[in-house]
């Protein structure tokens, strides 16, 4: 009968105990993998498509693709405020119930500030294509008029004839 | 080996082979053997004389209390003495189970055992460390070993704020206008005659050796004059150009603003009468922007088609520009003081041995040859992108609202809450069948 004290059975009982132990290691892993996944959504994503982490929920509705150029923002209500969310990532926000269009100053010097650099470019290339006037608008279907009544009213004052309202494209 | 409060452990078995158990501490309750599933001591569809039979009472500081309930053969020991049980024991018999008490009844086929005791955990034994070793211990083994970590880590640390603090306070040098771009991103944005007509365009402001900036300077400020934005640079604007900007914006700021107060007063007249209302039209007052951007490729088409005229002018026309000293580097024009000065030198430096191009030539030279190679990367950069239609006078129609209009708004900064009172006033129109 083999002896219980001897080398191969204590071995193989401490290999037992060993991997019978849970491994207290792997959540190093799962972060490093969580981090990645970080940098990902936070960085990379938003540069392929600024419709990445947009808080704004479309309608589904079938229309032809967005022009490639045109000025986009998205608009989402939050806490009584309207948050409008830019192509750089730029948070704007004013109050659900503005009663001018004084109260969206930030966007007014948003779109100025675009307006300036294609009144440039136009100026260099002495041309300009038909899609960089547009502004589109990624609205959250939770949005009433009176959310959207000031944005057009900017709009206007600014110059922006030609808006147009995004939808998200049917699965079919 | 640890062990834990009293428990009782019931165990039935079937010919010989376990068919239920239980363990539980002592805590007021009762057990019963079931012929229901339900039951922790169950054996499904077994023909007791009723559906539950009581077993065991358990109390929490009490012994507990064994039940015949079933004509049983057996036996109990309870404080070290053994009770034999025979089955014609009169039914609903107990006994006080105690630690370390025990019976081992039979029915039938059914054995019961029952015991009191202390439940025994195993422990787990410990680990030897060598294989599960703690979490940091892969970095340090031994003293020495953290003294050099301890040590190293100080000196990445110092490296580590040394080159943050160096990009922190390091001058930012990434491009953040459009003509701080090197040259190859912005040829293909600019037209060529804006090249070409450059030297006409700048003058003084003219550098050969960062050619593209001021350019790019030149028509951000002549654009920002035509629109009616602030200029950033007022050097490069001409001061009459300025003054004219200024007057026809005062001009149209004017004419807009005697057109909103009509456009006031009809609004408030609409407002005070109850049976009148109009429609609010978002409206731009100077254009719209796609108006202002044909506008702006018009005249700048305009400017260089004179800068041409001029240039052309100014080489063949005029003998009086002949006689002129040639552009020297960095002066469009010279002082007077001077030419006379540089006259003779000039004589000389006219004399081409290899053919080299004069000062002049070359500030001329470098706009064509800029504009070309700037006309090959737009022809080239047009095939990579989208078919795209550009914007022209025929894909835009402007509709004119005249300044007296009653039947609609063209306010383009109205106070929501006033135009929305009337929308109130129709809602309370419909409610009411009065009204």
């Amino acid at each position: 009968m083999r002896q219980h004290n001897s080398n191969h059975y204590r071995l193989l009982a401490e290999i037992k105990s060993r991997i019978g132990r849970d491994f207290t290691w792997f959540p190093f892993v799962g972060l490093l993998a969580f981090g990645l996944l970080l940098v990902l959504t936070g960085h990379l994503l938003p540069k392929l498509n600024v419709r990445w982490g947009s808080p704004a929920t479309l309608i589904e509705l079938a229309g032809p693709p967005s022009p490639e150029g045109a000025i986009w923002f998205s608009l989402s209500v939050r806490d009584e405020f309207v948050i409008a969310t830019t192509e750089d990532r730029t948070v704007l926000h004013w109050h659900v119930d503005a009663q001018t269009t004084e109260a969206l100053g930030e966007l007014r010097n948003y779109l100025k500030e675009r307006q300036k650099s294609i009144f440039l470019a136009t100026a260099l290339a002495k041309r300009v294509s038909v899609s960089e006037p547009l502004v589109i608008i990624s609205a959250d279907s939770s949005l009433k008029y009176k959310h959207v009544r000031p944005v057009i009213y900017l709009l206007a004052q600014l110059g922006f004839s030609h808006y147009a309202f995004e939808t998200k494209q049917p699965l079919s | 080996m640890a062990q834990t409060d009293l428990h009782a452990f019931v165990k039935i078995l079937q010919n010989g082979r376990p068919i239920s158990s239980i363990t539980m501490p002592l805590r007021r309750k009762k057990i019963y053997v079931s012929s229901s599933i339900k039951k922790e001591l169950s054996i499904p569809f077994y023909g007791f004389p009723k559906k539950n039979i009581l077993l065991l009472k358990t109390k929490k500081k009490e012994p507990a209390e064994l039940v015949l309930s079933l004509p049983f053969e057996g036996l109990v020991v309870t404080d070290g003495e053994t009770t034999q049980i025979s089955p014609t024991a009169p039914l609903g018999t107990s006994f006080p189970m105690k630690n370390g008490d025990y019976a081992a009844l039979h029915h039938k086929d059914l054995v019961f055992l029952v015991k009191i005791a202390s439940f025994v955990k195993e422990l787990e034994p410990p680990l030897n460390p060598y294989y599960a070793p703690k979490l940091w211990s892969f970095l340090l083994h031994d003293k020495n070993e953290a003294i050099s970590l301890t040590v190293g880590l100080c000196g990445s640390l110092f490296l580590f704020v040394c080159i943050c603090l160096g990009f922190l306070l390091r001058p930012f040098d990434a491009p953040r206008r459009l003509e701080q771009l090197d040259q190859e991103y912005i040829l293909p944005f600019i037209e060529k005659d804006t090249f070409s007509t450059s030297p006409e365009a700048l003058k003084f402001n003219l550098d050969r050796l960062n050619y593209i900036p001021p350019i790019v300077k030149y028509y951000r400020n002549y654009t920002h004059l035509m629109v009616g934005f602030p200029l950033e640079n007022h050097e490069l604007v001409y001061p009459s150009s300025i003054s004219l900007a200024y007057k026809k914006n005062e001009e149209m700021k004017g004419k807009i603003a005697s057109k909103e107060n009509i456009q006031r007063d009809l609004d408030s007249a609409t407002a005070s009468s109850k049976d009148k209302g109009t429609l609010s039209i978002p409206a731009s007052y100077e254009g719209s922007f796609q108006n202002k951007l044909l506008e702006i490729i018009e005249k700048f088409t305009q400017i260089q088609s004179g800068f041409k005229k001029s240039l052309a002018s100014r080489r063949f026309v005029t003998q009086e520009y002949l006689e002129d000293a040639e552009y020297d580097w960095g002066n469009y024009f010279q002082e007077k003081t001077v030419l006379k000065k540089k006259k003779q030198m000039e004589a000389i430096s006219k004399i081409s041995v290899f053919g080299q191009l004069t000062n002049e030539e070359w500030m001329y030279d470098v706009g064509e040859k800029l504009g070309k190679k700037a006309e090959i990367l737009r022809r080239h950069y047009d095939m990579l992108r989208d078919k795209n239609t550009w914007l022209s006078r025929d894909s835009i129609v402007n509709v004119y609202l005249p300044s007296s209009l009653t039947q609609a708004s063209f306010l383009n900064n109205p106070n929501f809450d006033l135009l929305d009172r009337k929308i109130y006033l129709i809602t309370a129109t419909r409610v009411s069948n009065k009204k």
